[in-house]
This record gives structure tokens, C-alpha cells and sequence, in this order.
């Protein structure tokens, strides 16, 4: 079951209450220039962080923006995060960045500043989906009752306007006035955390980015600091020098780093001559790899000392003429006469073109007789 | 009514006379004359008559040339007169196998029995010959050596890349140290490539890969290249005696020489390679073999003169004893003749020829009793066979046969022959690959197991190489992280780098092993298709792995020689055979296909990889703090599927 329609026509504090109202579970998807999810069981608020949009958490975000985590910290976190597929929260928790108390401090505190940012967008589009089923593997730390996120946030919309001018410029700087402990008027938790965090003088985008609470207790706090003239403020701020750190200069060894490279392009061109030449003169004569030189030499050499004995070459030579001679008795048996040349051979099929030729390369001779009755095939 | 006893003769005669007719009918078969008059062609016809006047005991010639007819005519269709020719071919010589696998191949198609008979008969002619015979043990040597040479490196090389990460770990970890250039994971490649590019042969490739390899393979692994090493070395050490063959081979080599008379008549060539023959150690076989020769010829008194020598120079020589006799016999001097056959059956007492040759001399000699009992003992002792392999002479009208060659004196003679060739054959095969005597590997191979023995016991401690727990990564003490209880290697290590939670740091470790192991399946997996067998080898199906490379090896050694590596030059015709290429490559691509089929192995499934204390510290822990509320209900996971996804992503896929 859904239902949807637009905030001109049915306001979203409105559909907030009929879902409390009602006990509904499910989704409340609120489209503007951005979209935001709200999740709900049994009419109480559970989440806000839409676990399909990995692009934007608002958690992670909040964490961010009020300093509760480094963007070091953070990418960290979201390599293991990434790399895990466990939940930001786990993660946190696993690795004790917060107790669970705190995470639920944070977690309630983040809801309250997203409904209150829903709140103000101007013309959004709404769509509840209802169902349990949505709600599997939302992480949640508190149920929030609704008409409390309302009020609440209906304060901060009325008083923030207030608060604005109070503090109208980010360039505004703090500082807190020293009293002596027991004069100092008591403080809230927020207040003494913002009191102490101003001990030196801060810029207050930095002192939101420091401030580790939502936007709108920072500046409650500041001014209920000023109230108590705890605070020196300061409106044109000398420009802060943030200490940069000093650029690692990068040693560059252009020498450490081509020398081994050099050494090993010597080493094989020392190696590849070694193959070419040393290697070889070591080897026993005709044993060099595939040296034609070398074995038509050899072959020749086995021709003239040990004609009944041959080496390979001179065995496989001996094959060829052989089987030339044995094409030779063929064909004086079909045509009763030996052929004028061994191409006619091969040209009747007796012996094929690559035998031929080979026959000429090993440097045979054939001729015929003038009776065609007989013939001489002998080597050079 | 009974019958009398005349009448119940008849009857017997009748029934049995039927009976005689009936079996007659069934069993007769076409009378067929001399084969010779079968050939059609005139001129192979005079040319065969020509060669059975010489005494040929075999037409070699006109078989092939009525070969080549017949496949002619079968090309053409008819199919009938084409067997015909075939069956002729056949007839006429007896170790030329071609007829005979195209009369199989022929029944075959026709899917008759028959072709069994034709096919066992042409492998029986492939080693009936004592040619034949040396030519098939020479290339069996040659192809089962160099077949087990390959597979001994193939294997090597399968197991130096199965390993190469452990074998590049120490040394890339030292170069790394100090080096950036080359990168420290090429250092081994490098190496490698430099020892390639000495091109120092196979022989010591293999002995430096033994060296290499052998320490970091399993026990399975070792025990399959210790029996190919000491298959090579086995060879290696007896390669000598493949020497016996070659001479059979060879084809102006004194054994081949001699051999011819086994073959051929007496024709002016082979008697002109016979006289050629001039060392005094094989005189006694020469001039038994010209005397035969002349004897064929009809040249009596040569015959005589020859024979009379060879039997003086050998007087054991019972075939020359034979021939001579012949000559008397041919001479009508029986009584010498029949001395001379008796000598020769008292030197071989199973001699069919001798028994064969009294057998006729006693019908000449009317003495029919000796007669008949000479003739049964031929028949014993086969003369039958020596009818077959010797077919022209059923053609001729030979009263006495005569002798040729024995496969034994054949043998001997080879066999003295090799004593005096200084090269090894198969060497002389190998040695441009191997660049070493094969006679050495039997040294070299065992010495590189030994080495290797050695150096893993001199190694130090901090070169032990072993796996990380998490990915299998090798990793050694220097570069080992154990402070969780387990060895992790440095990138494992890394990832969890100042991580206090047993559940972070386990599902990162596990993340990082569904990486490696992916990177197993495709890089490393792709490397060992290189060959079939490969993955097997890997997936530790040892025996398998090895069986494929063997058989993948003689099927490229098929492909590259065409066949076996010496072939028949007398019945060649065709350089290239297209059954043996397809055969080869099928066997090579069934090869592939099996190692690719072959499954990635999932190694280290351990879903949880810390030590159990961790979890249980982690888990009372957790026990302590258990107030996150959390929405997932117990069992069910959030996982995206093909066939079902999440209903909140179809929700959102709606939107």
C-alpha cells in the first residue's frame, strides 16, 4: 500500500503525525532537489539512512561536518566499509571510535537535523510505502516518538532565524573569557564542551566543524555563553594561519633507481652473447642448435670416411635416394623405360615436387642411358 | 517292414555321398591361378616375371604399382575390381601393409567383419620384415625418448610456474629492499629469460629446473619427477644398444645390404651393393649372399664357389649349407645335396627350409618314407610361414627352396655392425636440442635432485618459504606478521592494519582472500592451460596431469614428423598424411579441452580464519553490550540474486 502526493497540498508535519497516528511501518521517501528516506516502525521514527543510496549518508555526513570524525578517519572507515560490506555503525563500534551510548547520542541528534532540514524544503514530493519487508536491515539505535521530532524541530525552525542574526557571519571569531572556577556560572554539557573547545580563538566555520553537536545547539550554546559573558567575540577576525605541514620533498635517486635497471639490460645482453657465442664455442663440433653449417659439413665428412656407416643426416640421405630409386623401378615397370629427368617422376605422381627437389639440394645426379634401359644416379 | 542289410548300405553310401556333395558345394571355393596372370597390366606383368626369374622372393614393385591402380579404381567407384587389385597387391608382397588397411578400411565401411583380419595382417606386416621390424623399434625408441624428455620439462616448467610466486618471493624480497627498477615481481621472469638467452640446451634447462623446483614440490609431485628422471636416466644409460637397430636401417649399411637378399631377386643393383661390401668381418655372410644370389640367377658355378667360401669362413652357417645343397641338387649330385641339407638341419635343428629341401631330394631319391617324415617336420617347423613371407616363390617352380637370411644372423649382423659406429643415433637426434650426450643425463638428472636436497639443507632459516594462512601468499620469517596467532603475509597484514575488532579484521581478511583467490582463478589458472595437463597438475591430480602431457607430447611429435620419425622410403607416397595431422590435433585439443574443464580449486574455505580465542573474547564482549537494535531478522541475509532480488530494491526500482 502506498501514498504520495506534495507538500503544498498536504503538509509533510501532517503525514509525520497520520503515520505516527495510524502505527504505520514502512518508508517515507521526500523528494526535493535531494532525496531523503524516513523509515518507521509501528509509527515510531527509526532511521534516516537510506542503506540503497551509497552516495549519501546522512550519518556519515553529520559525523563529518561537526568533526566527530577526520575525512582521514572517515575514508578509512569507508575502505572497510567498502571492502567489508559491514555497516558504517559496526564498523565504529567494532573498532570503539564511540561507545554505544555515544553512538546513540549521535545517531538521535542527526535524526532530529535531518527531519528539521525535510521540514524546510519548500516544494517536496512524498511517497509512504508501507510494510515490514522495507524495513529488513535498517540499523537503528532508538525509537524517536514523533510529535518529540516535531516540536523539536519546530522550535529550531522558529528560534534558528533569532539565532542567525545573533551570529550572522561565519567569519565571526570566539573566544571564551577565563573566570576563576568556582565564579564561573554553571554550564550544560554542550556549553561546557564549547567553552572549553574555545580556549584559543576560533573562526566560527571552524568552531561548527569542531563543535562535535548539530548546528543548532552550537548556536545555542554560544549564546547561552554570551548571555553568561563567558564569550569575547569578535567581529572582524585576524586571518587565521593554519600550520601547514611541510612538503616531504621528494628524493628523487635517479641514479639508485636506473642503475639495477641498467645492470640487468647488461646482464642479458651478457647472457644473449654468451648464447651466441660462447656457448657454441664450447659445444662439440656439429653440435651447435640448428646450425645447417655445420651439419651439411658433417654429413659430407660421414660420406667420404664411413659410407657404410652413416650419421644421421647421411641415413636420412640415404632414405631419399632410396626412395627415388625404388620410384625409378616403378616407373620402369609401368612405361618399361626409365624417365628422361626426375621431374618427370614427380610429374607422374611416382615421387612428390618437395622429393625432387630435395634430391637436387643434396646434390644427386641423374642420367640416362641411351637404350632408356638403364641409368646412373650418383651424388656429386 | 525291416530293411536288409545291402539296402542299409545303400542308404549309408547315399546319405554319406550327400552329405560329401553338400560340404562340397558349401565349402568350395573358385579355383584361382598364378597370381601373376591376374595383372592386367602387360608391362608390370614382363616386369614381375622379369624379377621372378631373378628369383625375387617378393614383387615389391608391381605390389605397389597395383596399389596405386587399385585405389585408382576405387576413386572411380568401382569398388569390386578395385578390392580385387587389392587382394592382388596383397598376394604379392608380404610386408607391404598398405592393401591390407585399405581392404579393413573397405570392409569396414561396408560393415563387414572381415576387416578385423585385414587390420591385424597389416600390422603383422609392419614387423614381418627384419626392416620393418628395426624400422618400428627405432622410432618407438626415438618417440617414447624424446616423448618423455619433453614431458620431464613440460612438467618442470608446469611446476616452476605452479610455484613461481614462492620461488620469486626471497629473491624479490632481497632486490626490493634496495631496488625499485625492474619491479621486484619481474626478478624471477628476468632471471629466466637471461638463462634462456644462453641457449645452453635442454639438458641443462632440465637439470636447472630439477634444482629449482624439486624442494618446493609435494610428495606426490616428487615421486612423478623422480620416475621420469629415472626413466631418462634408464635410457640414457642403455642408448647404447638402440644402436643394434640403426644399422637394420640404414640403407647402405652392410646388415640392409645382406638384407636385400631377403627381398629381392638377383638383380644387377643388389649384387653390385653386395660386392661393395669389403670388411673382412662379414665375408661369410657376403658370399652366402652372392652365392644365393648367383644360385637365383641361375649362375651355378659362381653359386658354388661363393657358397663353398662362405661355408669355410662360417662353418656353422646352416643357410649357406642349405644354398650349396641346392646347387648339387640343381647339379643332380642328390646324395651330396641331401648331406648338405642333413648338415644343415643337424647345425638348426628347426630348420623348415632344410627339412623342406630333404623332404624333395628323398621323392627325387624314391625314397618316399624319409620323404614324408622331412615334409611333416617342414611343416612343423613352418615352412608354411616361410611360404607366406617369401610369396613369389609359389609363382616360380622351385623344387628345393632356398635360404635366406635368418632374423637371427640379421641380428647378429647389426649388432657387430653398431659395435663399429662411433655416433649414437638418437643422439645425434637430440643433440641440437639438448646440446649434451644423451649418455650423460643419467649422471646429470639424479645430480640435480641431490643438489637440490643439498640446498634446501644448507638454505637459512629465514628462506623457508610457506603460505600465508589467509591467502596463500607465500611468505618467509622476515616478512611474516604472527601477532594474531597466524601468518599472515604482508598484504593481508596491511589491510588490517590497527584493527582491534575480530569482526572488522575478519571480514577484511576474508574480502582480501575472495581476492586472491580470484586472482588465482584467472591469472595463475591461465598460465597452467599453457599445456594439457596443466590444471591437473595443479589440482594435484598428479598422475593425470602428467598421462596428458605424455600424450600430448606424442601427439605433436605425430604432427611434426608426419608419423614416426624414419619412414619406409619404398612405399612413401605422400609427403603429407591428412588422417595423421587431424589425428594428432584432436588428441592435442582434446588435451585442452580436458584442462579446461578442470575445476578451479577453492582453497582455504574457512570462513573465519582468526583463532578461536579471539572470537570467543569478541563474543563476551558483545554479550556485555547487546543493546543495538538491530532490524535484520536472525537467518535472513540481504543478498541480491539474479532470480530473487530484495524487495526493497524492486521497490526502488519502481520509483
Amino acid at each position: 500500500m502506498a501514498f504520495e502526493g506534495d507538500v503544498k497540498d498536504f503538509g509533510l508535519s501532517e503525514i509525520l503525525q497520520l503515520i505516527s497516528v495510524q502505527q504505520k511501518s514502512g518508508m517515507l521517501l521526500v523528494k526535493c532537489e535531494e532525496k531523503m528516506a524516513i523509515f518507521f516502525r509501528e509509527g515510531m521514527l527509526i532511521s534516516t539512512r537510506d542503506r540503497r543510496d551509497r552516495t549519501r549518508d546522512p550519518l556519515k555526513d553529520y559525523l563529518l561536518r561537526y568533526g566527530f570524525l577526520s575525512r582521514s578517519e572517515m575514508n578509512s572507515l569507508q575502505q572497510i566499509q567498502a571492502e567489508t560490506k559491514l555497516d558504517l555503525t559496526e564498523i565504529m563500534l567494532s573498532e570503539k571510535y564511540f561507545s554505544e551510548d555515544e553512538l546513540k547520542t549521535i545517531f538521535v541528534d542527526q535524526i532530529y537535523e535531518t527531519i528539521q532540514e525535510v521540514l524546510n524544503w519548500p516544494r517536496s514530493h512524498y511517497k509512504f510505502i508501507s510494510g515490514n519487508k522495507l524495513l529488513q536491515g535498517v540499523k537503528s539505535f532508538s525509537d524517536i516518538r514523533i510529535d518529540a521530532v516535531l516540536m523539536e524541530s519546530m522550535r529550531r525552525i522558529d528560534e534558528f532565524p533569532e539565532l542567525k542574526n545573533r551570529f550572522p557571519s561565519s567569519e565571526m571569531t570566539f573566544k571564551n573569557i577565563a573566570h576563576v572556577d568556582d565564579k564561573r556560572p554553571e554550564l550544560t554539557r554542550n556549553e561546557d564542551f564549547i567553552y572549553e573547545l574555545l580556549e584559543k580563538e576560533m573562526k566560527f566555520s571552524r568552531l561548527i566543524s569542531k563543535g562535535k553537536m548539530a548546528r543548532f545547539s552550537i548556536y545555542e550554546a554560544l549564546k547561552s555563553l554570551s548571555e553568561k559573558e563567558l564569550l569575547q567575540i569578535t567581529q572582524k577576525s585576524t586571518p587565521e594561519i593554519e600550520a601547514t605541514p611541510p612538503e616531504e620533498k621528494k628524493e628523487t635517486h635517479y641514479e639508485k633507481r636506473f642503475l639495477p635497471a641498467t645492470i640487468t639490460i647488461l646482464i642479458l645482453l651478457a647472457c644473449f652473447f654468451i648464447g651466441e657465442f660462447a656457448v657454441p664455442s664450447l659445444l662439440l663440433p656439429g653440435w651447435s642448435l640448428l646450425s645447417n653449417q655445420t651439419r651439411a659439413n658433417t654429413s659430407t665428412a660421414a660420406t667420404t670416411d664411413t659410407y657404410l656407416n652413416g650419421n644421421l643426416d647421411e641415413i636420412k640421405t640415404r632414405q631419399l635416394e632410396k626412395k627415388i630409386r625404388s620410384a625409378l623401378s616403378e616407373y620402369m615397370a609401368e612405361r618399361a623405360s626409365y624417365p628422361l629427368t626426375l621431374e618427370i617422376l614427380s610429374i607422374r605422381g611416382f615421387i612428390s615436387e618437395d622429393i625432387c627437389t630435395r634430391a637436387n639440394q643434396a646434390g644427386f645426379n641423374y642420367s640416362l642411358d641411351k637404350d632408356t634401359k638403364s641409368y646412373l644416379f650418383k651424388r656429386k | 517292414m525291416k530293411k536288409t542289410a545291402p539296402q542299409r548300405g545303400v542308404v549309408k553310401s547315399g546319405f554319406i555321398l550327400t552329405l560329401c556333395l553338400g560340404l562340397s558345394i558349401a565349402f568350395c571355393t573358385p579355383a584361382r591361378g598364378n597370381a601373376i596372370d591376374e595383372i592386367t597390366n602387360t608391362k608390370i606383368k614382363s616386369y614381375a616375371n622379369k624379377n621372378l626369374s631373378l628369383g625375387a622372393p617378393m614383387l615389391n614393385v608391381s605390389s605397389r604399382l597395383i596399389y596405386r591402380d587399385a585405389i585408382e579404381t576405387l576413386k572411380n567407384g568401382n569398388w569390386k575390381e578395385g578390392k580385387s587389385k587389392l587382394l592382388l597387391a596383397r598376394t604379392l608382397s608380404s610386408d607391404y601393409a598398405a592393401p591390407s588397411y585399405t581392404l579393413a578400411r573397405i570392409e569396414l565401411m561396408r560393415a563387414q567383419p572381415d576387416f578385423i583380419i585385414y587390420f591385424l595382417e597389416g600390422i603383422n606386416r609392419q614387423t614381418v620384415s627384419f626392416y620393418k621390424r628395426n624400422l618400428l623399434l627405432i622410432n618407438i625408441e626415438i618417440m617414447l625418448i624424446i616423448a618423455t624428455g619433453m614431458t620431464l620439462f613440460i612438467y618442470l616448467v608446469l611446476l616452476l610456474i605452479k610455484y613461481s610466486s614462492k620461488l620469486n618471493h626471497k629473491p624479490a624480497e632481497i632486490y626490493s629492499r634496495k631496488n625499485v627498477l625492474p619491479p621486484a615481481k619481474y626478478i624471477g621472469l628476468v632471471i629466466l629469460a637471461g638463462l634462456a638467452m644462453m641457449r645452453l640446451g635442454l639438458a641443462i634447462y632440465v637439470f636447472l629446473l630439477i634444482i629449482i623446483v624439486w624442494s618446493f614440490t609435494s610428495k606426490k609431485e616428487k615421486a612423478l619427477l623422480l620416475t621420469l628422471v629415472i626413466l631418462l636416466s634408464f635410457s640414457s644409460f642403455f642408448i647404447g644398444k638402440t644402436n643394434n637397430h640403426t644399422p637394420g636401417i640404414d640403407e647402405y649399411s652392410v646388415t640392409r645390404r645382406l638384407s636385400l637378399i631377403n627381398e629381392k631377386g638377383a638383380d644387377k643393383e643388389t649384387i653390385g651393393l653386395i660386392e661393395e661390401i669389403d670388411s673382412p668381418e662379414f665375408q661369410a655372410e657376403r658370399n652366402f649372399a652372392l652365392g644365393t644370389l648367383m644360385y637365383r640367377k641361375g649362375n651355378l658355378a659362381a653359386a658354388k664357389e661363393y657358397l663353398k667360401r662362405s661355408v669355410s669362413e662360417k662353418n656353422d652357417f646352416a643357410p649357406a649349407f642349405i644354398n650349396l645343397s641346392n646347387v648339387y641338387f640343381k647339379e643332380n649330385d642328390l646324395d651330396k645335396a641331401l648331406a648338405g641339407y642333413r648338415n644343415a638341419s643337424s647345425m638348426d635343428s628347426t630348420n623348415a627350409v632344410a627339412q623342406y629341401n630333404i623332404g624333395q631330394t628323398c621323392i627325387k631319391q624314391m625314397r618316399f618314407r624319409l620323404s614324408g617324415s622331412a615334409l611333416t617336420k617342414a611343416g612343423e617347423f613352418g615352412i608354411e610361414k616361410y611360404k607366406r613371407n617369401n610369396p613369389a616363390i609359389r609363382f616360380g617352380n622351385h623344387e628345393v627352396l632356398d635360404s635366406c637370411f635368418r632374423k637371427s644372423d640379421l641380428r647378429s649382423i647389426a649388432a657387430r655392425e653398431a659395435r663399429t659406429r662411433e655416433s649414437i643415433l638418437v643422439d645425434e637426434i637430440l643433440k641440437i636440442w639438448i646440446l649434451l650426450p644423451f649418455n650423460c643425463l643419467w649422471f646429470l638428472l639424479p645430480t640435480g635432485i641431490l643438489i637440490s636436497s643439498v640446498i634446501k639443507r644448507l638454505l637459512p632459516g629465514n628462506w623457508k618459504i610457506y603460505n600465508c594462512d589467509n591467502c596463500n601468499n607465500p611468505v618467509c620469517p622476515d616478512c611474516v606478521d604472527s601477532d594474531r596467532g597466524i601468518n599472515l603475509c604482508k598484504d593481508c597484514s596491511n589491510v588490517i592494519k590497527g584493527l582491534s575488532s575480530v569482526k572488522v579484521t575478519e571480514a577484511l581478511l576474508r574480502r582480501k582472500r575472495q581476492e586472491s583467490l580470484k586472482r588465482t582463478a584467472t591469472v595463475e589458472w591461465r598460465r597452467m592451460l599453457l599445456f594439457p595437463g596443466g590444471t591437473h597438475i595443479y589440482t594435484e591430480r598428479t598422475f593425470t596431469g602428467v598421462s596428458m602431457i605424455f600424450t600430448s607430447c606424442i601427439a605433436i611429435l605425430f604432427l611434426v614428423w608426419n608419423g614416426f620419425y624414419f619412414n619406409d622410403p619404398r612405399y612413401e607416397f605422400t609427403s603429407v598424411s591428412l588422417w595423421k595431422i587431424i589425428a594428432s590435433l584432436t588428441i592435442f585439443a582434446l588435451g585442452i579441452i580436458f584442462s579446461v574443464r578442470v575445476r578451479n580449486p577453492k582453497k582455504n574455505t574457512n570462513y573465519n580464519i582468526l583463532p578461536q580465542e579471539m572470537h570467543l573474547e569478541q563474543m563476551e564482549e558483545n554479550k556485555k553490550s547487546n543493546s543495538i537494535t538491530d532490524n535484520e531478522s536472525p537467518g535472513v541475509q540481504f543478498v541480491e540474486t539474479a532470480e530473487g532480488k530484495d524487495p526493497f530494491g524492486v521497490f526502488m526500482d519502481t520509483l
